[in-house]
């Protein structure tokens, strides 16, 4: 059964050579080249067809190999260069000065690539150097070159200290880094996508900073302070209309209290009113009658009277 | 070879021709070649690319040791649209190998015709630009003023741009292949 070969063990790998002979086995190994992973296979010295986005059956020649290596009939020299050809980011890091003595540390951005056509030039780093390119190999490749060539001459003709973070001094920046590295990542078939600086805070920055920092606490405070008083006047505020508020309410009970004794006094003379008038309705009512008693007397007297002296006056006649 | 074609689409044969002249091996999209089509024409792309970055990089170089930044900073932008198309073009889909028991519907005759008409047109686009860049390029030689080489870079990263572009259509010609109609 085919077992697959991976040429890459962990993200930092960009590229590596590998023996032929040492992935050599009777055995078939196949490979399976992403669309962002090339190979191009160096047989006896000979640069071969570059592969990608593919997969390679019998990458190590497998069982015809085997016997052709036993019975000498094969290439004694075998070698498989592999690359990542996807955009990668390295970060050179970087001391330098100003042009007024001011130190800058920091670090530089460069963002690569590696060209499937370019895949063959990668034998310009193997030639002088181990069988694996990793980031941090490129870093240390390209770290006196970008020092010395470019953040040397970048810097050194910074005058100013706030140029440092102004977008034309990136852009000059980024220019440098393309007419300066764009020849030596080429020799290597890297190619140069972008590049920029990233400057750590220098010390006039840290004491921009801590001065902004103590006016910010400052401003802190007296905020907090005024916040404070504020709260303490809105306290008092509160304090003295809640103590008026209770007095009103007490004056306004005391007043209320009065009020409910003259009006049960009122009440009182008011029900003494109605007594006194029913008495005096009533006396006035007997008085009425009583005259009307009277009255009805003195009628009936009267009609005796008048009828004793109409019987007295019949009498009289009659005699 | 035209006719190893499902049916010969005699109306895609100037395109065919066209991209011939550009690009020796291309057989159009025959029955068992078609993914080699495809990445020859996509490898035919990102070689005019890298000529046009090449010839753009060089103008960068030049207005920038001549310190014209303005010119410089066109140039860098062009590469920067170059780069994308590079990118587009190398990490772009090229659809699925159909089997019987996929859902996927076979490739047309008109679906091939469109593909190769689209190859023409891209693969011209992008001629276009390096033909741009390579202008601007001999126009900066010959020491022509900078408003020259600066609208000839525009022009090439305009053309550049048109090219990512059209090139993506290429996904849409790939994704009418993936499924099959229904039937009613």
């Amino acid at each position: 059964m085919a077992q697959a070969y991976k040429w890459r063990s962990e993200p930092n790998i960009i590229a590596r050579m590998v023996d032929g002979n040492e992935i050599k086995t009777w055995r078939s190994r196949h490979i399976t080249l992403k669309p962002n992973e090339a190979c191009v296979f160096i047989v006896d010295g000979q640069i071969g067809s570059i592969f990608s986005d593919q997969m390679i059956n019998q990458i190590g020649g497998g069982f015809a190999r085997h016997v052709a290596s036993v019975l000498g009939a094969t290439a004694t020299d075998r070698r498989i260069l592999f690359g990542m050809t996807g955009p990668f980011e390295i970060a050179i890091p970087f001391s330098t000065l100003t042009q007024k003595g001011l130190q800058v540390q920091g670090h530089v951005r460069l963002r690569l690539k590696l060209m499937k056509e370019d895949l063959p030039k990668m034998l310009n780093y193997f030639a002088n150097h181990g069988s694996t390119l990793t980031r941090i190999n490129i870093v240390r490749l390209l770290q006196e070159h970008v020092n010395q060539r470019l953040i040397a001459s970048v810097f050194a003709n910074c005058d100013r200290e706030s140029y440092i973070r102004s977008e034309p001094f990136q852009a000059m920046f980024s220019m440098n880094a393309e007419a300066l590295l764009r020849h030596p990542l080429s020799s290597i078939g890297l190619t140069l996508l972008s590049a920029y600086a990233v400057p750590e805070r220098t010390s006039s920055e840290h004491l921009a900073l801590h001065k902004v920092k103590v006016e910010q606490g400052t401003e802190h405070e007296q905020i907090n302070a005024t916040a404070r008083q504020k709260a303490i006047e809105l306290r008092e505020a509160t304090a003295l209309r809640t103590i008026a508020c209770e007095v009103e309410v007490a004056r306004a009970k005391i007043r209320g209290d009065q009020t409910l004794e003259v009006e049960k006094e009122l009440k009182h003379i008011r029900a003494l009113e109605a007594v006194l008038r029913s008495e005096d309705e009533r006396n006035t009512r007997l008085i009425a009658e009583h005259e009307r008693q009277k009255a009805r007397r003195m009628e009936q007297a009267m009609a005796m009277f008048e009828r004793v002296q109409s019987a007295k006056l019949k009498r009289q006649n009659t005699i | 070879m035209v006719l190893k074609m499902v049916g010969t689409p005699v109306d895609a044969l100037p395109y065919l021709r066209g991209i011939q002249a550009v690009l020796a091996g291309y057989e159009g999209y025959t029955k068992g070649k078609r993914r080699a089509a495809d990445r020859a024409v996509r490898d035919e792309i990102m070689r005019a690319a890298r000529r046009t970055r090449a010839h753009i990089a060089n103008i960068h170089d030049v207005a920038f040791l001549k310190s014209d930044l303005a010119l410089a900073m066109v140039a860098k932008q062009c590469c920067t649209s170059i780069d994308g198309l590079i990118e587009e073009v190398t990490k772009a889909s090229s659809g699925l190998p159909s089997s019987f028991f996929s859902s996927q519907r076979g490739a047309t005759n008109g679906d091939l015709k469109r593909l190769i008409r689209h190859d023409y047109e891209v693969i011209t686009m992008v001629t276009k630009a390096t033909n741009l860049a390579n202008a601007a390029e001999r126009e900066l030689a010959q020491a022509s003023e900078g408003n020259a080489v600066h609208g000839l870079v525009q022009r090439c990263q305009q053309m550049v741009t048109s090219s990512t572009g059209l090139f993506s259509e290429r996904t849409m010609l790939f994704d009418g292949l993936r499924q099959k109609k229904r039937r009613i």
